[in-house]
């Protein structure tokens, strides 16, 4: 699978919507992502920041490949995309892999979790019953369910079937995961537990994260460079520290701005400046800016 | 490792099958009278030849129209007799067999039929599913009891025919309810997300899907199977189902009718049967969703 070319770029990505049709003329154009264009290093994390209906979702969608850009190319280590739904695509799962926002909706209720990991084992690889199962325990042990392996869905805490559902996406040793607002539902204690169970399999595993999330501070402890995204156009990517200490982009200022601060009159302060950003230039529609 | 087990060690979990959950919730009293009833109609169905005293069609027209054993009648007599001396007991029994092996497959039909074709119409969108939930809205609309009728009356009364007809009562039911559960699970749900597994789509419904449908798809059997009892009857009462010699329930309610106000025992126990068979169904339906349903079944946490 290697052809020399290493990690994901993606150049011009546009996923277009069309919003309603007239009856003369053409429909109306929704642009979600508007010619995007990234790179995403072997062992690299990128973080994706942006407000709600910014796009980020969109975007990796169409990096993991699940969602089909209208236009623009994803090259996945050298390879594009099957068409999604064939066998060809259906191979390709086994090296990208999403963890989404909500844990308890992408599981089996009926299946525990253990089955769960080694269905996602066994469609990709032909194994021993036996091993299957060791396999898919060892994994569970690595996040830290090992003893918990025999549950249903309903029977864990949001977090733990957080833990179990990465477990799923990582037992087949994926080269890139793309983490949709992963944490975003837990409390902060579990995103820290979650977020440090990451980083270390991030080391492990030698794996490429895309980490799309609207909480900067996550964002910002995880990822090596990010990117910003609004109304459908990333506005702004660089190296982490640069980016969070001399944004560039205006909205990026503002966007830094909304991180709650560390003491009362410190963010009386930030409110003031963010307040009076706001009023100045209140942002505008994706739809509008789109048209 | 150490810095990934955030877990308090917790002791191993019991699994319990389905069967031993619904041993445990020991079913309340009223779901135990119903579970004996239709055990009782199954077990009369099943075993009619043995159980009925007298055959479906024995007449003996000195012994027209007496009144039950215990009401004054002949002591061989349970139930009385009808207009030609038959012996109402034995026939509600084979009666209950021509029934509920009508509603039974009539019920496997439609169920089947309905889920398959709303998963086919969920899963390909576009044309497919305008035309499958075209027809959904089509036998949605259409009086299906005339159109039965009419079907009946151009080819005539056959017995596979009236199974085939009635079966297709109430698919639009099952097809609607399954093409709004794949949808769901499609579209942001358990089903899209195993998809992007890699997992073949044909295994997802088969694997995941269809066993999440169930109980669904149970209650929604439960509510039509009462229907379908109800509609075997009405077409035998209005003489277009079961034809005699052969008996129904139906069909003796609809000859009862003539006789209702000077022997009542003609169609009285029929009716009773219908009616204690459909609401004992829709009961033990209900509490068996709940049953099935594992984030409901939290009695072996």
């Amino acid at each position: 699978m290697t052809d020399g070319e290493s990690g994901v770029v993606a150049s011009n990505l546009v996923q277009a919507y069309s919003s309603g049709r007239k009856l003369w003329g053409k429909a109306d154009e929704f642009r979600a992502v508007d010619r995007v264009s990234l790179t995403i290093a072997e062992g690299e994390t990128l973080g994706i920041v942006g407000e709600s209906g910014s796009g980020k979702s969109t975007l990796g969608r169409m990096i993991a490949g699940i969602e089909a850009p209208t236009s623009g190319t994803v090259s996945f280590w050298g390879q594009r995309y099957a068409k999604v739904g064939s066998p060809d695509w259906r191979r390709q799962r086994r090296d990208v892999q999403v963890v989404f926002q909500n844990p308890a909706a992408v599981v089996d209720p009926r299946w525990t979790i253990h089955a769960q990991v080694r269905e996602a084992l066994t469609t990709h690889e032909a194994l021993a019953a036996s091993e299957a199962d060791d396999k898919a325990q060892a994994m569970l042990a690595l996040v830290g369910l090992g003893t918990m392996s025999n549950r249903l869905p309903h029977q864990l805490s949001g977090g733990q079937l957080q833990r179990a559902v990465i477990a799923r996406a990582l037992v087949l040793k994926p080269r890139l995961v793309i983490c949709d607002e992963a944490v975003s539902a837990l409390d902060v204690s579990v995103q820290a537990q979650i977020i440090n169970m990451m980083l270390e399999l991030r080391e492990r595993l030698n794996l490429s994260l895309m980490f799309i999330s609207h909480d900067l501070s996550v964002v910002r402890h995880i990822s090596h460079r990010v990117g910003v995204m609004h109304a459908g156009q990333l506005l702004e990517i660089g190296d982490s520290r640069t980016l969070f200490e001399n944004p560039q982009h205006d909205y990026t200022r503002r966007l830094l701005a909304a991180i709650p601060a560390d003491s009362p009159r410190q963010r009386r302060e930030r409110d003031m400046n963010a307040f009076a950003a706001l009023a100045a230039a209140s942002s505008p529609s994706p739809i509008q800016a789109s048209l | 490792m150490s810095s990934l087990d955030l877990s308090p060690v917790a002791g191993q979990l019991r699994r319990h099958s389905w069967l031993t959950r619904i041993w445990k919730a020991r079913p309340p009293v009223v779901i135990g009278l119903c579970l004996g009833w239709l055990a009782l109609v199954v077990i009369a169905a099943l075993f009619a030849e043995f159980l009925a005293p007298f055959g479906f069609a024995e007449q003996s027209l000195l012994t027209r129209l007496k009144p039950p054993a215990l009401m004054g009648g002949p002591a061989q007599s349970l139930f009385g007799t009808d207009d030609l001396g038959r012996d109402v007991f034995s026939r509600v029994i084979y009666a209950m067999r021509t029934s509920i092996l009508i509603a039974i497959m009539a019920t496997v039909i439609g169920a089947t039929v309905g889920t398959a074709l709303g998963i086919v119409a969920a899963h390909f969108r576009g044309w497919v599913d305008d035309v499958i939930m075209m027809l959904v809205d089509f036998q949605a609309s259409i009086p299906f009891l005339i159109v039965a009728l009419a079907v009946l009356a151009f080819f005539g009364n056959n017995f596979l025919l009236l199974i085939v007809l009635i079966g297709l009562f109430g698919w639009d039911g099952y097809a609607r309810i399954a093409r709004g559960l794949v949808l769901s699970t499609n579209g942001q749900g358990y089903a899209f997300a195993i998809r992007t597994l890699g997992v073949h789509p044909a295994k997802v419904y088969i694997r995941h899907v269809l066993p999440n449908m169930l109980g669904v798809i149970m209650v929604q059997i439960t509510l039509n199977f009462p229907e379908i009892i109800l509609l075997e009857t009405s077409l035998s009462f209005l003489g277009l189902g079961v034809q005699p010699p052969g008996t129904s329930l139906g069909l003796m309610l609809g000859e009862g009718r003539n006789y209702l106000t000077t022997a009542w025992w003609m169609g009285i126990p029929a009716g009773a049967v219908i009616f204690l068979t459909t609401l004992a169904i829709s009961l033990v339906g209900d509490w068996l969703r709940d049953m099935l349903d594992p984030n409901l079944g939290n009695k072996d946490l």
